[in-house]
């Protein structure tokens, strides 16, 4: 069975859809498979780092959800994103970015039963080896629902006050749905900070395995979402930590 | 088979300057200097010593003692017509070949340049106070006309040229290298230098139409060479007072560039100059003071993260979100299909 990995915060900004399309790129140059899901459905982002046009996608997630094409009918490869390292492929799998979708979304809402069934045969039909879902921040019932039906979940949190409480909600929240897995990503660290110092307060404060420290970076900032940053900058030392938690979270 | 061939140029290099010196050698046989009859107007001189420069002292022999010995030869006196004269002048480009080894080249500094001209001094004095003695010893000129009809002449005349020519040849030849301190001091020289020759020249000239006492005008000369050797030193002492706290300030910034802040206190005494170099490296030290404060107090800053829950509040919340029916058909749901997905499996 494919790994299904949430990345998740309970505040927005934290930097789960780059980390996300981060992830999904290094699994893609070592070889494997991998789909991502744009599950923020109130405020789609993950496609502009893959380089796609908010019009470039013929059907969205909402199309599927709402019974006009089948899940495979989404899914636009994404691959050529990584400029020839990639030795997998990815998938990206975008919401729609239409107001009226958003708005009808957020009214109706959507079924778990035919989201985890769309997720399957995805898997099956492009035969993934990883689907890393980018969730909305927050822990409304859509988010639930995405962290409820993977097998991994990544929390994003910042070293800054605004995230504790929240982050620690999280925890608590995942633990009750029986996540099988999860772990804390610390994200945009000021370089002043201790990392080894952080890591063990965090872990030790949430009872709860840390996969990565990130520092915060310029040329991270600086890339503005525009580009994958670890094809762009694939010996920073970012990218290595990143490498690491992509090697954690399958372990 | 890379060193033979630069062998085998050099060789060739030095024979054909040796044979170029030996031509004008010939050529300038006839300008003999006031009073000689023997010691003539060779500015070639340079030859011989910028070939021992450029490729040692063995080059600087060959091609001086060669080219002397092919004057005699094309004159038709025959080559051994002077030995002891083409002897000296292959020490002249021996002694200037010595420059590699003392630090005279290439020349980027004006400690360098210093012992360039030290060497350049001596190559136009020690060879030719050799062959004068031995005319000398043997017996074929008194003392007074060794002195002023043989060597004062060669030695005031020689040494004026190098110092004139030998380093703008050397710029050519890019072995004087272009650093604030050489800059400094080229200027000046070249106009000190320039000169000292002209009126060297003209005197020369003078003495010839007013028949002055030769006497009269080496003395002349040498007192002229004297003043501008001391005329040098003053300058060179004060060009590198210019330039030694430029050159200590990049020294300083290159190490604070490594993020080595403990060397500022070597600007203290350049703080103090009332110049602009003194107002430069104070501001300069100070700069470096408040970068390394700010850096220190970055470091100190925030080291530590420390992390506050508000547990009560914590279970409440959690409380709020797992009470809702939504929340428990979801979590039943969730189970379900993890079941199912682990009965796939196996
Ligand atoms: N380690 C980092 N250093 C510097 N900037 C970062 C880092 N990680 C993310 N960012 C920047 O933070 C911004 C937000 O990132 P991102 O969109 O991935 O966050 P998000 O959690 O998905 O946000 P949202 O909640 O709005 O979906 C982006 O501009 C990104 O470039
Ligand atoms: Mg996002």
């Amino acid at each position: 069975m494919a790994d299904i990995i949430s990345v998740h915060s309970f505040r927005g900004g934290t930097g789960k859809s780059n980390t996300s399309a981060n992830l999904a790129a290094l699994y893609a140059m070592d070889g494997l498979r991998v789909g991502v899901i744009d599950t923020d459905i109130q405020s789609p982002g993950i496609h502009v780092i893959f380089g796609l046009n908010d019009d470039e996608a013929v059907y969205s997630l909402n199309d599927y959800l709402w019974g006009r094409c089948a899940i495979q009918q989404t899914a636009c490869d994404v691959s050529y994103a990584l400029r020839g390292t990639c030795k997998g492929a990815v998938y990206l799998i975008p919401s729609s970015v239409n107001a009226a979708d958003i708005a009808r979304v957020i009214h109706d809402g959507y079924d778990i039963d035919l989201l985890s069934d769309g997720f399957r045969e995805l898997i099956q039909a492009l035969k993934l080896d990883i689907l890393m879902i980018d969730t909305h921040p927050g822990l409304n019932e859509e988010t639930l629902l995405s962290i409820a039906i993977s097998n991994v979940l990544l929390v994003v949190m910042r070293p800054d006050y605004q995230d504790y409480q929240g982050t620690g909600l999280t925890v608590e929240v995942a633990r009750e749905l029986e996540v099988p897995r999860m772990m804390i990503l610390i994200n945009k660290v000021p370089l002043t900070f201790d990392l080894e110092q952080i890591r063990w307060t965090v872990a030790d404060t949430y009872n709860c395995p840390v996969a990565g420290v990130v520092p915060h970076s310029d040329e991270m900032m600086g890339l503005a979402s525009h580009d994958i940053f670890a094809v762009r900058y694939a010996d920073h030392p970012i990218v290595t930590e990143l490498r690491l938690v992509a090697k954690i979270l399958r372990s | 088979m890379g060193t033979t061939r630069k062998t085998i140029t050099i060789t060739g290099v030095c024979i054909a300057v040796g044979c170029f010196y030996g031509f004008t050698n010939f050529l300038s046989g006839k300008y003999n200097l006031p009073g000689c009859s023997f010691a003539e107007l060779r500015p070639q001189v340079v030859l011989p010593m910028f070939m021992g420069i450029l490729y040692g002292p063995l080059a600087g022999f060959v091609s001086g003692a060669l080219g002397d010995m092919l004057g005699y030869a094309i004159g038709g006196k025959g080559p051994f017509f002077a030995i002891h004269w083409s002897i000296a002048n292959g020490f002249m480009g021996l002694i200037a070949g010595l420059a590699r080894y003392v630090g005279a080249r290439p020349v980027a500094a004006i400690s360098s340049f210093v012992k360039l001209l030290i060497l350049l001094l001596l190559a136009s004095s020690i060879p030719f106070a050799f062959s004068t003695g031995v005319e000398y010893e043997l017996g074929r000129v008194p003392f007074h006309q060794a002195l002023f009809g043989f060597f004062l002449p060669i030695f005031i005349t020689d040494t004026l040229w190098a110092f004139m020519l030998v380093p703008p040849m050397m710029q050519v030849a890019g072995l004087l290298i272009s650093r604030i301190e050489t800059r400094t001091i080229l200027a000046v020289y070249y106009l000190l230098i320039a000169t000292v020759m002209a009126t060297w020249l003209s005197s020369i000239l003078i003495t010839m139409q007013e028949e002055i006492q030769v006497e009269e005008l080496y003395t002349l000369g040498a007192v002229t060479l004297v003043v501008l050797i001391v005329g040098l030193a003053v300058s060179a002492v004060s060009a590198k007072k210019i330039t030694a706290p430029v050159v200590t300030l990049t020294n300083v910034a290159r190490q604070v560039a490594h993020g080595d802040y403990s060397h500022v206190s070597k600007l203290t005494s350049i703080r103090n100059r009332p110049d602009e170099l003194g107002t430069m490296a104070a501001v300069f030290s100070d700069m470096v003071r408040s970068v390394e404060k700010r850096e220190e107090e970055l470091k100190q800053e925030v080291k530590t993260l420390k992390v506050r829950i508000d547990r009560s509040k914590q279970t409440a919340d959690l409380e709020k979100i797992t009470g809702s029916d939504y929340f428990k058909l979801l979590k039943q749901k969730a189970g379900n299909l993890r079941r199912k997905a682990c009965m796939n499996d196996s």
